[in-house]
């Protein structure tokens, strides 16, 4: 099992909890959507996992991973290349990497601003950074926050075709997104979230079982466990 | 509206405290501050006690003279107008004016003060080694006062250029008039002067809102002139500055290593960083210059005690620095150990204050023993 997680209890600040008994797993060669509304606590979960969330209780396990954060994290002084460059060093892969690097930054089209800052970039091309800085290297896992975000039909299409080879090497892929569209057609298992809490997780078939629609997409879906969550 | 413009000078008064309070903490005051005071009171009586053998009294009067003219100045003629009071206080000229007249009395007061308080720490000089008489002194005082009252109207209606020129033509009238013409004249010149420049103020720019946005501007400007300094002196504590530039202009450009080991990717960044970050850049080389400066012109035992400040505060002041830099989200996707950043920070630090203190060092213990 690639991510094994479970929260009991999550925030910024020690008895006001954020997220609550969070416990789900991703095994290897699976892609995984988080899924909930703005401030369901998706995010939040994704910090607990990676450690930089001040209160957790409970246990992550999780191996070396790849991420992408919620909004492009771009370090102000250091051009698009320095990033890539420092990446490398870091991995002390420089040799095995640099290919890659090329490769992702043709695939991205980014070739071309190698030696101008990001912070500069559109809101899009700061996404493909952050691509290319996440599947640099070769993971276990990746953690995916919004990855579809700003990014044009082309970048779309192409980082779908890099989540099914990253999938195929068996990587194990968590993904937030509201893309509820693409996440239904790409995702193996969905994780729904709604105010710090588990609401339903499984594969779209057993959704549909657990709200007895057999032809619900996953909005439907989503729309339908929120609602009765309200209610209860 | 006098309680006007006292309660804004009080929240300004309140504001640079506040952030001013971020700096000089008690430890900050007790290791930098106090000992300055201490240090710089005795540099100054041993200065004026020997005096008449030191090298200051090589330069002409003419050169102290042309300087005053030129580096005093009035940052600003306050108004304490905000935005909001095109909304209000607009509609009631009679509270308007009377705060921007509390404004003008207020800077001028204060612009007095000041330069008083700069001539008596100079009239040993004057006095002892030029024999300028004391009303000669207070005649340069008005001189002073009446010149930069000049220059900050003829920054409100001139262009930058325009007012270079005049400061110029000012500071070089002011030089003749208290090098060669009679005391008495000279007074009334100026005396003539400070009224007109009063009473056309006062109509231009008390009585008509004619000049609000570029008054309001000026304010603002002023308002924060502290909090600008401060920053300039600590740049730690303002958030980082996103660079405007596309790409980086100077040296390494091309994103070419300063580094060509590979383990040197933090250093790099760090150093990086301090090139391209005018804030930490101008920061450090003011810091460690101005020290250096500070060295050069002190007596012997004195400067071995600024040359031990000015290492532990570079020394404090690259840590701050170097912390800042690692409290950048971006080390979430650049992941790094705790070892590498140690490593890194102890590098960094001997390449940036230990060894510049050091080689001023070296240079030190040569000049004293040659």
């Amino acid at each position: 099992m690639a991510i094994d997680i479970n929260i009991h209890k999550g925030g910024y600040v020690e008895n006001e909890a954020i997220i609550t008994d969070i416990q789900f797993q991703v095994n290897s060669g699976e892609l995984v959507g988080l899924i909930g509304s703005n401030g369901a606590g998706k995010s939040t979960t994704l910090q607990a996992m990676m450690g930089v969330l001040p209160i957790v209780d409970g246990q992550v396990t999780l191996g070396n991973y790849g991420y992408v954060p919620e909004r492009p994290i771009l370090y102000e002084y250091f051009t698009l290349w320095e990033h890539i460059d420092f990446y490398l060093r870091v991995a002390d892969k420089e040799n095995s990497l640099t290919n890659r690097a090329n490769e992702l930054l043709k695939i991205f089209q980014l070739d071309h601003k190698l030696h101008d800052f990001p912070t500069t970039f559109s809101k899009g091309m700061q996404q493909k950074v952050m691509l290319i800085l996440a599947f640099l290297d070769e993971h276990s896992t990746y953690i995916l926050d919004e990855p579809f975000m700003g990014l044009d039909p082309q970048a779309m299409r192409k980082l779908l075709t890099i989540l099914e080879e990253l999938k195929a090497q068996g990587a194990a892929i968590l993904m937030s997104t509201h893309a509820l569209d693409t996440a239904e057609k790409i995702c193996d298992r969905f994780i729904l979230i709604d105010h710090g809490r588990i609401l339903q997780q499984g594969t779209l078939a057993s959704l549909r079982l657990a709200v007895k629609q057999d032809q619900a997409s996953l909005l439907d879906i989503f729309d339908i466990l929120l609602e009765e969550n309200h209610h209860d | 509206m006098t309680n006007l413009a006292q309660q804004r000078r009080k929240l300004e008064r309140s504001n640079n405290f506040k952030l001013l309070a971020n700096i000089i903490d008690w430890t900050v005051a007790l290791y930098i501050v106090v000992p300055s005071l201490v240090i710089g009171f005795f540099l100054y009586k041993d200065f004026i006690l020997t005096i008449s053998t030191s090298w200051i009294v090589h330069i002409p009067l003419v050169i102290f003279i042309v300087l005053l003219f030129i580096i005093t100045s009035i940052e600003t003629l306050r108004t304490y107008l905000q935005q909001a009071d095109r909304l209000f206080l607009i509609q009631h000229r009679k509270r308007m004016i009377q705060l921007k007249r509390a404004g003008l009395y207020w800077t001028l007061s204060k612009h007095l003060i000041i330069l008083s308080s700069a001539l008596a720490l100079l009239a040993p000089i004057f006095i002892i080694v030029h024999h300028v008489t004391i009303l000669e002194l207070l005649v340069l005082l008005l001189q002073l006062f009446t010149s930069n009252f000049t220059k900050v109207l003829l920054q409100l209606k001139l262009r930058k250029w325009q007012q270079l020129l005049s400061n110029i033509l000012l500071s070089i009238i002011g030089t003749i008039c208290f090098l060669y013409v009679p005391i008495i004249i000279t007074s009334l010149i100026y005396l003539i002067l400070l009224v007109y420049c009063t009473s056309y103020y006062n109509r231009h720019f008390i009585n008509s809102t004619k000049y609000f946005d570029q008054q309001v501007e000026l304010d603002q400007a002023a308002f924060y002139r502290w909090q600008s300094i401060l920053f300039r002196i600590a740049p730690e504590l303002r958030s980082q500055l996103v660079p405007k530039l596309k790409k980086p202009r100077l040296l390494w450009k091309n994103s070419k290593r300063m580094f060509q080991r590979s383990d040197y990717f933090i250093e790099e960044l760090v150093c990086k960083t301090m090139l391209r970050q005018k804030q930490y850049r101008f920061g450090y080389l003011r810091f460690l210059l101005s020290g250096i400066g500070l060295i050069i012109i002190v007596p012997v035992w004195a400067k071995i005690i600024i040359l031990g400040i000015l290492y532990f505060t570079l020394r404090s002041m690259m840590q701050s620095v170097i912390q800042q830099i690692f409290e950048h989200k971006i080390w979430t996707i650049f992941q790094v150990s705790q070892e590498q950043i140690q490593v890194a920070s102890n590098r960094l630090l001997k390449g940036f204050v230990d060894l510049p203190i050091l080689c001023v060092l070296i240079i030190l213990i040569i000049i004293l023993i040659l």
